[in-house]
C-alpha cells in the first residue's frame, strides 16, 4: 500500500493492491456488523422514530461483548444507573454516526483499482472509521493497556514465555496495518487545520518544558479552569 | 444565568430564576488513556471538536497517555454529556460527571 498526500489540493490517494483493499473492506465490515447487531429497524415515519427513541420502555442493554462495549462506552463508570439513562438516550445515535463514517469509507474503496483519492471530509470519515477497527482488533487480541500494547507489538510477542496464537498474531498484523493507515490520513488531517493564533500559541512546539510550565491546567489542582482563552468554551456555561 | 440585581424590588419575579442553583452545577468532561488511540489522532481531536491551540491539545493529550485522564472540558450537564458522545463518536474513552464527585476528574 502507498499512500500519497496531495496538500495543496487538499486531498490524499490511498493505492492499494488487491488483496489490501480486500482486507480493508472485509474489516469494515465486520465492524459495521458489529454495530448494527441489535439495531432494531428505524420507522419510517421520522415523528414514530423520534418518539421511540425517546421511549422510556425502550430498552438499551450494555454490550457483553467488551469490543462493541469500548465502541459504545458508559458515559460514567461509576453511575450505572446514569450511564443506563445515557445510553438509552444517545446510543443509538452513537451506532449510526459511527455506521455513516464506515459506509463512506466502504464507498469510497469502490473507486479501486485506480488510487482512492480522499478529500478531507472523506478521509476523515476513513480517520473515525480505522479508529473504531482498531478498537475492535485490540479488545478481540487483549490489547487493554499500554503494557500489553509494547508486549504484543515488540520485536518479539513472545519474549516472557507469552502464548501467541496464529489467529492471534494475524489479528496484529492487521492492527499494525490499520493503525500504520490511520497514522498517514491523521498526519494529512492534522497538516490541514488552519494555524493557531501566532498570539497565542507564538508558534512554540517545544513540548520539552511542559511539565513543568505552571499552567492553569496543573492536574488535580483543583482550581483548572479548560476554558483558556483559546478554546471555544467560554461562551458555554 | 444568575440571579437579577434588585429582584426583591420587582412585583412579578421572574421565575425562569428558579432553575439557576441546578444549571450552576458544574460538570467535567474527561478522557482517559487507552493503548489504542494515536497521540496525533487525541491532538487532532482535540484542536477539532473543542478548537484548543495546538498547544493545549497536546498538553491534554500529554496528561492523558502519562496521568491516565485529563479534563478536557467544564461546563452543563447537557453540554458534557454532548462532549462526551463526541468523543464516543471519534472512539475516545471519555466520561462526563459533576466536578465534585472526585477529586482526580
Amino acid at each position: 500500500m502507498r499512500i500519497i498526500p496531495d496538500p495543496n489540493r487538499g486531498r490524499i490517494a490511498l493505492q492499494m493492491e488487491d488483496p489490501e483493499q480486500t482486507i480493508i473492506t472485509t474489516l469494515l465490515a465486520d465492524v459495521s456488523q458489529l454495530l448494527s447487531a441489535d439495531l432494531p429497524e428505524p420507522d419510517d415515519d421520522p415523528f414514530l422514530r423520534l418518539v421511540g427513541h425517546l421511549d422510556p420502555d425502550q430498552e438499551v442493554t450494555r454490550p457483553r461483548d467488551p469490543a462493541l462495549l469500548r465502541l459504545l462506552p458508559d458515559a460514567d463508570s461509576s453511575d450505572p444507573q446514569r450511564s443506563a439513562e445515557y445510553r438509552r438516550l444517545t446510543e443509538r445515535d452513537l451506532r449510526e454516526s459511527k455506521l455513516h463514517s464506515i459506509r463512506i469509507a466502504l464507498h469510497s474503496l469502490g473507486q479501486h483499482p485506480a488510487p482512492i483519492s480522499l478529500d478531507r471530509d472523506t478521509a476523515h470519515a476513513w480517520m473515525r472509521a480505522l479508529t473504531d477497527v482498531r478498537l475492535v482488533l485490540a479488545s478481540r487480541v487483549g490489547i487493554a493497556s499500554d503494557e500489553d500494547a509494547v508486549r504484543l507489538l515488540g520485536d518479539d510477542p513472545h519474549a516472557d514465555g507469552a502464548e501467541v496464537s496464529e489467529t492471534e498474531e494475524a489479528i496484529l498484523s492487521l492492527y499494525e496495518l490499520t493503525t500504520w493507515l490511520q497514522e498517514h490520513i491523521t498526519q494529512f488531517m492534522l497538516d490541514g487545520l488552519p494555524d493557531d493564533g501566532e498570539d497565542l500559541d507564538d508558534g512554540d512546539d517545544d513540548l520539552g518544558d511542559l511539565p513543568g510550565d505552571g499552567d492553569e491546567d496543573a492536574h488535580g489542582a483543583g482550581g483548572d479552569d479548560p476554558r483558556g482563552p483559546d478554546g471555544p468554551l467560554g461562551d458555554r456555561g | 444565568m444568575t440571579e437579577q440585581e434588585g429582584a426583591t424590588a420587582v412585583a412579578e419575579p421572574d421565575v425562569r430564576g428558579v432553575t439557576a442553583p441546578v444549571r450552576d452545577v458544574p460538570w467535567v468532561t474527561v478522557v482517559l488513556n487507552d493503548p489504542v488511540n494515536l497521540m496525533s489522532y487525541v491532538e487532532f481531536v482535540f484542536r477539532e471538536y473543542f478548537g484548543y491551540t495546538r498547544e493545549k491539545a497536546r498538553r491534554l493529550m500529554l496528561e492523558v497517555h502519562e496521568r491516565g485522564r485529563s479534563r478536557v472540558s467544564t461546563g452543563s450537564r447537557e453540554q458534557m454529556e454532548k462532549d462526551v458522545q463526541a468523543m464516543h463518536g471519534y472512539g475516545l474513552w471519555a466520561e462526563c460527571r459533576p466536578s465534585d464527585d472526585r477529586g482526580d476528574a
